[in-house]
Parts: structure tokens; sequence; C-alpha cells
């Protein structure tokens, strides 16, 4: 790619958000389309020969635009000032150049720039509000995630010289990874990112403090930065033995850990963070698969989870912030009323819970019929594999019974008696919410318009479009009769009030 | 032969002695400082010229009154101590012009006058040949250093840091005479080139010392065991650190800034010339050196982790800035102990680096401090210019230097095969962005609490302070860019360190050629 080029790509979403910010525009809807149009044009980053990255960069413009208002919206709702959102749109940005990027040096660059904008978001509060709690949850992140992973990356680059880190395309550089110590150092830095055992215990705060639209971009897409990382180090030649045992060590640990964790929170946006660990931890289970078998429908499972994951996560948590504003509360014991005042977002969580638990046509779905097929069809070559399918089984299980704890915050039985003490201006933030919901069962279309040329079952899918379309009008309808139904049930209570 | 070379520490010493002599009889403050900037700036000059000398045709030598070597003083620039002798007098300067409007008028004549003999000092530390002339040069620095750290006397603090850290300052400097009297004692000589000669070869005769006298090797080792604890002191490395908090809370702010830049590095410096050319690898008691060399990398990752979890928990931008040199000093001895090629350029730069950083911290925290007085954009300049200087120590940016020195000492760790050294370093970085970090938050929020950092006198007219600290945000800017997108430059440092330890190289510049 010729340098002009290269410096479009990376300038030109840059310009356009940084325009988007300008004291001036950020309060008009112009501002906000400038902004969108800056993470539109992000999608130049595209290259067309890795679908995983490519794949990354789709999803985070996708999640951009669902986030672009919600931002604008959620800062001055609870800050009263427009500060949070240049922070959150150029972490984005930083990100999605992470992902795109193409040598090892820009990787390190946008990598270390999108820590430090990390570190900003998570010390929000504290800059904003004084909150001292942010501060020492932003040290934790500091200590525990950034420089475990600055290690990795610092001994990465020293490994492979400097020539190549400035030339030779990311996937082909050979760092001479001999020492076993070093790839352990070089992993656990990643899983430092990852937010898996034994550098897990960072995320629940960080993730927690954050304010929401941040929490949906750290949730949702700064984790798999190291999901990402860890994928490339599949290409190089490393001690392939000691990386697939201490990755599905860790990883099948946290699995069940996360989960476990998450299925027993009562402050809904430390749930959701403890998902966060659990789910990456499939995630690097599954590569360490790859790396163990060669085969690569891992890689399209994985492909698919991280995509599905990325819009499920970012939607929880811009509902958990919803939810925040609505009724300055997230502990679900105290919760349980927001379906009266707002039955469309109950309707819209709902989807993308179903959605990520594998309704067909959402990319969850898939995510969900590739990994277990990928990991069945190994089940009599290694006990390996038995482990797996049967921890990935107990961590779906779990996934459902922390989802239906979230769910109360949304919708009690015996709620009736309750006074609703509810801010309205939050209603302010509800249809971005629902855009991003929708994001869910749409985002299979990426299947059809990236190209996915050697990777033969995801061409496959192609060939499924009249039963995607089937499944599709099914679950519109199904949504639809769930509305009608919430929306009965509050005009006979509130007849009954009367 | 530069003439540069020689001459440079009379400009120093002529001007403190002009500076002193006009403000005696003259009276006029401008002209006084107009000497002092001028004095200052013919020094720069002279070293750029010694520097491209020596970038273009390697070691450059001078020899005062013309003798042949082990008769006389040699002054001797290698590619490594040139770029330090650039960076320190390129620091002198700015010190100066920023000094001419932070310095309360009644003091700054005397602090002028101490200003130019630490730098005298600390050029002849850097550059002679000669290990006397080191004790002298290392004793004139040290002597204007205590006087520098207790120059308000009417603050009890200063005078109590000024006291221990002259009181153990003396002590520890008597050792290095001592080391230097038993090596005269033994090898007739004390210039450098000649004593590594025999170290390396006991039988060989040099004009003028004649051979070795009785057990070199043990002598050798008592001196460099001596050299090595009074280095560790001047270059605060823990557990000599003691003195450097105390006075780095209580001197003026320029003269912090002229510590951490030049009085500091030197100690460091000096661990290079004496344990890559004077009692190198290849010597009699190259298995000594070793254990000392173990001994050394153990005390500088401790000192480089303690000092940073100190750095977090700092309340005041002088505790900060004295904690986190520290660290970062650690870190450079790290990488000349490694000794490798890639690791000596790592520890250079990375003495240039905290040098830069703690530059631009010291400057626009002193600028915000009077944000009341100043205008909105010079205060966000400020701001900015505080975020980078911090975020260049912290080094996890490639635009800026920090990032590079960083990198570079990684790479030497993983060369010798100790990948756990680059854990050290990236640790106390770490460690040490808890406490940048606090700042930034801080004066991104109010600038109310800044009582830490204040100076004696307010800073009334900031014009040269404020264009001072945009040039050093911009050259530190400049300086981690040029490293991004040269890869001359990059392999440049590493070329200039693999010439710099060439042992045979050096002796054969100072003692062979005439």
């Amino acid at each position: 790619m010729d340098i002009s080029m290269n410096v479009v790509r990376l300038s030109a979403p840059l310009s356009l958000v940084l325009l988007g910010n300008a004291s001036r525009l950020r309060e008009s809807a112009y501002g906000i389309m400038l902004r969108i149009l800056g993470f539109l044009s992000l999608s130049m980053n595209v290259r067309g020969d890795d679908l995983f990255s490519d794949m990354l960069v789709l999803t985070s413009v996708l999640i951009g635009v669902a986030l672009a208002a919600y931002t604008t919206r959620y800062s001055s709702l609870k800050y009263g000032n427009l500060n949070l959102v240049i922070l959150v749109d150029l972490f984005l940005v930083a990100m999605t150049l992470v992902f795109a990027s193409e040598t090892l040096i820009e990787l390190i660059t946008f990598w270390l720039m999108t820590e430090l904008i990390g570190f900003l978001l998570v010390a929000y509060d504290y800059i904003a509000l004084n909150d001292s709690k942010a501060l020492s949850a932003a040290v934790k992140y500091l200590l525990f995630s950034m420089i475990p992973t600055d290690v990795a990356l610092f001994v990465l680059l020293a490994l492979t010289g400097f020539s190549d880190a400035f030339i030779t395309p990311l996937r082909n550089i050979t760092p001479l990874i001999t020492n076993p110590l070093v790839l352990t150092m070089i992993l656990m830095g990643f899983f430092s990112k990852v937010a898996i055992f034994p550098l897990h215990f960072w995320l629940p705060d960080a993730h927690s403090v954050a304010p929401s639209p941040a929490s949906a971009l750290l949730s949702g897409l700064m984790v798999k930065m190291g999901v990402y990382a860890l994928y490339v180090m599949c290409f190089y030649p490393v001690d392939r033995d000691l990386a697939v045992s201490i990755m599905l060590f860790s990883g099948l640990l946290s699995v069940i850990y996360g989960a476990l964790q998450a299925s027993i929170q009562h402050d809904i946006k430390r749930l959701l963070a403890y998902s966060t660990t659990s789910d990456t931890a499939l995630m690097t289970v599954l590569i360490a698969l790859y790396m163990f078998s060669g085969d690569k429908l891992f890689i399209e499972a994985l492909i698919l989870y991280v995509t599905a994951h990325a819009i499920y996560k970012s939607t929880m948590f811009m509902d958990s912030g919803f939810i925040e504003l609505l009724t300055h509360e997230r502990d679900v014991t105290k919760l349980g009323q927001v379906w009266r005042v707002s039955p469309l977002e109950t309707v819209a969580v709902f989807v993308n819970i179903l959605a990520m638990l594998g309704m067909p046509p959402a990319i969850g779905f898939l995510a969900k019929v590739f990994m277990f097929t990928s990991i069945s069809h190994y089940l009599a070559d290694s006990w390996v594999y038995v482990i797996v399918l049967l921890l990935a089984s107990v961590k779906v299980a779990l996934f459902i019974t922390y989802n239906t704890v979230y769910l109360k915050a949304h919708i009690r039985g015996d709620d009736s008696s309750r006074e609703l003490n509810v801010d309205k201006r939050a209603l302010n933030v509800l249809p971005f919410v629902i855009t991003s919901s929708v994001l869910s069962l749409l985002v299979t279309a990426l299947l059809y318009v990236l190209d996915c040329s050697g990777y033969v079952e995801l061409l496959l899918l192609r060939k499924l479009v009249p039963l995607t379309v089937a499944s599709l009008i099914i679950f519109i309808a199904s949504s639809y009769s769930l509305l009608g139904y919430f929306k009965q049930r509050i005009m006979r209570s509130e007849r009954g009030r009367d | 032969m530069t003439i540069e070379l020689g001459i440079t520490p009379f400009i120093y010493l002529v001007s403190a002695a002009l500076v002193a002599l006009t403000s005696t009889y003259l009276g006029g403050k401008r002209v006084v400082d107009v000497i002092a900037v001028l004095g200052a700036l013919c020094g720069f000059i002279a070293v750029l010229r010694l520097y491209t000398y020596v970038s273009m045709s390697g070691i450059a030598t001078y020899r005062f009154g013309g003798f042949p070597p082990p008769l006389a003083v040699v002054y001797v620039v290698d590619e490594i101590s040139s770029v330090l002798v650039l960076f320190t007098s390129f620091s002198l300067l700015v010190v100066t012009v920023y000094a001419s409007e932070l310095v309360e008028s009644g003091l700054r004549s005397t602090y002028y006058v101490l200003s130019f003999l630490l730098a005298t000092g600390v050029y002849g530390c850097l550059c002679t040949g000669d290990l006397f002339n080191f004790y002298v040069s290392v004793e004139l620095l040290a002597i204007s250093s205590y006087v520098m750290t207790g120059i308000y006397k009417e603050n009890p603090r200063a005078v109590r840091a000024a006291l221990i850290y002259g009181v153990a300052g003396s002590i520890v400097t008597s050792f290095l005479l001592l080391a230097v009297f038993m090596l005269y004692g033994s090898y007739g000589t004390l210039n450098m080139a000649d004593i590594s000669l025999k170290l390396r070869d006991p039988s060989v005769e040099v004009v003028f010392s004649g051979r070795v006298h009785g057990d070199i090797a043990l002598t050798s080792k008592v001196s460099l065991a001596l050299i090595t604890w009074v280095l560790l002191f001047k270059s605060g490395i823990m557990p000599n650190h003691f003195w450097l908090p105390e006075a780095y809370r209580v001197a003026p702010l320029p003269v912090i800034v002229l510590f951490a830049t030049s009085a500091d590095i030197i100690g460091v410096y000096s661990f290079f010339r004496l344990y890559h050319l004077v009692f190198g690898e290849e010597t009699l008691i190259s298995e000594f050196r070793l254990i000392l060399v173990n001994l050394l990398l153990f005390l500088g990752s401790a000192s480089a982790v303690i000092s940073a979890l100190l750095v977090s928990r700092q309340k005041t931008i002088r505790g900060l800035v004295a904690y986190s040199s520290i660290s970062q000093f650690s870190l450079a001895l790290l990488g000349i102990m490694i000794g490798t090629s890639e690791a000596i350029a790592g520890a250079t730069l990375h003495l240039i680096t905290n040098g830069l950083g703690d530059m631009v911290v010291i400057f626009s925290v002193a600028s915000l401090r009077h944000k009341e007085a100043n205008l909105k954009i010079v205060s966000r300049l400020s701001y900015i210019a505080l975020v980078t200087g911090l975020l260049n120590l912290f080094g996890v940016i490639p635009l800026l230097p920090g990032f590079w020195s960083k990198t570079y000492l990684t790479l030497g760790f993983i060369e010798v095969g100790v990948p756990q050294g680059s854990v050290v370093v990236l640790v106390s970085t770490g460690l040490c962005a808890v406490g940048y970090f606090k700042v930034i938050l801080r004066y991104l929020g109010t600038s109310k609490s800044l009582e830490s950092c204040s100076t004696r006198a307010g800073v009334k007219r900031t014009v040269f302070s404020q264009i001072v600290l945009l040039l050093m945000m911009l050259i530190t800017i400049g300086l981690g860019s040029a490293l991004l997108l040269s890869s001359e430059l990059r392999e440049a440092l590493i070329r200039y360190s693999a010439l710099a330890t060439d042992v045979e190289r050096y002796i054969e510049s100072v003692l062979w050629l005439s």
C-alpha cells in the first residue's frame, strides 16, 4: 500500500472525529453526524487479507456508530458537559487502528495510545466527580493490565528487531521466541489484557467504574485486543505445546471462575464485567485449540464468537448505563421496574441476550454452532476436547443464570407495590440502545460483505440466505408479540390502580 | 588534538570569574545575566563543534600543555561522552536562560558562578582521561552542588539537606582519593588508558610511567570496589540515595534541573568508563569485575523497583522528580552493566531522556504555579508540556524518546539472555507511571494544590521561560519522532556505543597516537 493511502486511512477518521468534537459543532446533530462519518471512514482500514482483523475493524465501526449519539447524551445527562465524548471517540479510533495495523511498530504505537486513553476513561469519574474508587481502579488497571502487556510488546519488539518491525507485515515477522520463560512472559502479558487467570482481577473494578460508553468499549472491544494479539501469536514460531498448555489451563480456569462470579453479583456492571472474563477465556481456549489441532474451523468459530460478544457486551453496557441514568441504582435487588417505564428497552435487552444465547439468525447462533461442532469434531482425538466441551456447556448454563439475574433488573414478578422513582430524561438514550441491540441481529450480514475466501465453512453459510431471512422474520415477530404482552400488562395494572 | 576539548573548561571558568567580578564591581543585574548566558552559549558552541568532530572522525584527545599522556593530563572524548557532553552543556545553556528569570536577583550571581563551576566539574568528569583529574572534577562538582543545595541559607531544611549531602559526600569522595593513591602506588600512573593497558598486560612498559609495582590485581580490586561505592553515591542508586531526595526537596528549581541533567548523570557515565574502558572484561581482575557487575545488576534492579514504588506514593513534584530520577538512573546503570551495544545505547539515551523529561516537568510546573499571572493559552501550553514530559518519563509512546531508550534496554536484556531484566524495566516503569498519572490527573482537575513546588520568588516576566519550555517540549518530541522515523539514527546510536566500548582503540588513541 502506498504512503498516501496510508496517511488517508489513518488521518481521515481522526480528523473527522476531531472536527465533530470541535467546540461549536459537538452539541449539534451535525457534530454527531461528522463523528459517525469518521467512524464509517475507519472501514477504509479493511484490507481483505485477514478476516479476523477485518471483522474486528467493521465490528468496531458498527459499535462506534451505535455509541456516537449515546455517548453525547449520556455525558450531558450524567456529567453536565461533553468532555467524555472526545475521549471515548479517540479511544475507539485508536483501538480500531490497532486491529488494522500492518506492522508491529504500528500495532505497538496504537496499542499504547489506546491503553493511555483507556486509563483516563477508567479514571474519568475521579477527574469529573472526584470519586476515589475510580482512581484506585485505574491504578489497578495500570499496574496489572497495562504494564504486563507493555512487557510483552516490548519483548516482542526486541525479539523482532527494528528493521523487521518497521517493514515486514505483522503476520510475517519471525520473533525468535526460543526461551520458554520469554514465551510465558509474552503470554502472561496478553493474558492480562484478555483478563484471564492469573491477571484477571483488575477487570471487574475497571469496567464497572468507567462511564458506561467507556465500559461498552473496554468490555466489548478492548479485551479483544488481547485476543487479537494471541491470535497473531499463532503465526509465530513458538513452542506450541507449552503455549497450548498455558492457554488451556488459564483459559479453562477463568471460563468457570468468571461465569460463577458473574452469577453471584448484584451490581449489574460488575456482573457484566465478570461475564467478560468468562467469555474472553473461552476465546483463548479456542485459540489454544487452533494451535493444538491446526484446524481453521476454530478460528472461524473464534471470529464469529468475538463479533457476537462485542456487540452483545457493548449493548449490555449501554443498557446498564441507561438503567443507571434512569434509576441512579445499579443493585439488581433494588431494581426490577424498568420494564414499566420502557417496555421497548426490556424487549431490546431480551433480544440481545437471546441473540448471544443462540437464536438464529443472530451471529451468536452461528458462533455457538461453529464452536460446538468444531470441538465435537475432535472429541475422539484427545481428552482435552472432552473437557473443553464439558466446560463450554457449563459456561452456557451459567450464561443463562447470570443473564436471568441481569434481567431481574428489568423485570421482576412482585414489583407492583414498589414506588417508581425514575429520571425520565434517561429515555433520551433509549433509541441508541435499541439500535445497538438490533445490530446484534444484523451483524450476520457482515459475513456476506467481507471476503471470506479461505474459510470454507463460512462461505457455505452464504447459501443459507432464505433460511436466515425466515428466521429473522420469526424472531422479529416473537419480539413484537413480547412487546405487545408487556404493554398489555402495563395497561392492566394501571387500570387496576385506578 | 582538538582545541575545543581543552578550551571549554576555560570558557566556563572564565565565565564564572567574569560573573563574580561584574556583580561585585558593576552591580548591574542585566549585565550579569547577559554575561552568564553568553558564557553558556560559547561553551555550548564549542561543545557542538567538538561533537561534530567526534561524530565525523572518531575519538578526540587534548593534551594539556602538549605533554605526552602518561606525563600530563589528557582529555578524551569518545562517541558516548560527546553525546552526553553536548546534552549537559545544552542543559546548562537552557537552565541559565531560565534562571535569569526564575532565581531571585540577590542570589542570581552566586547561582551563576556555582553553575559554571558545576559545569566545569561535569565536563571534567565526562572527558578526563586521568584519575586524579577525575577526582578533582568530582570534588569541584560536589562542592558546588553542596553550596547550591543550601543556597537558601535562611531555610533550616536547606541547611540540613546541604549538611547531609556535604558531610556524606566529603566522606565518600575521600574514598575516591584513597583509591587514587593506591592505584598510583602500584601502577606509577593515573592515566586511565595506561592503567587499562597494564591491567591487560602487566609486563608492558610505558615511557614515563615505567612498569607496575607489586600485586596490581589486589590493588585494582580494592580500588574498583571503593570507586564503585563512590559512584553509587554520586548517581544516587539505592542504598546510597539518601542525599538526593533531600537535596531535590529544597534546592531552587533550576538547580534540580542541573542536577538531573548533568551533575547526577556523571555517576552512571563513570560506571561505563570504569567498567568497560579501565577495568574492562579482558583484564586480570575479570572474575572480580563479574562479581561486582552482578552485584550492581542486583542493586540496580532493586533500586529501580523500590524507588519506583516510592514514586507512586509521592505527594510533591519535587519528591516525584527525585525518586523518578533515582529509578531512571538505576535503569541506566543496568544498561551499562549489561554491556552490549544496544544496552549502552539505551542507557545513554535513557540518561538524556530522563534529563529532558525532568526539565520539561519542572519548567511546566513552575509556570503552572503562576497560572493566575499568565494567559489562558500559556497555562494550557504548560499543561500540554507537563503531560508530554511525564509521558516521556513513562516512555510508552514511540513519538517520545523514552519509548526508545526502554526498547534499547529491553533489547539489551534479551540479547544477553536475561529476559527477567526487561520485567524490571517495565515494572518500575509501571510503578512510576502511577505517580506520573496522579500528577496529570491532579493538574487536570484543579490547579490549586500547587504549594509543593513553590519557589521563593514569583515569576514576573515569563516570556523567556515560556519560550524555553516550548522549545524543550518540541525538542523532546522532535528527538522521539526522529528516532521513530529515521532508521539511520537508531543504528547510529548502536554504532556509537559499539565504538565507544572498543578498549584497544581507546588506549591507542590516548597513548600511542602523536
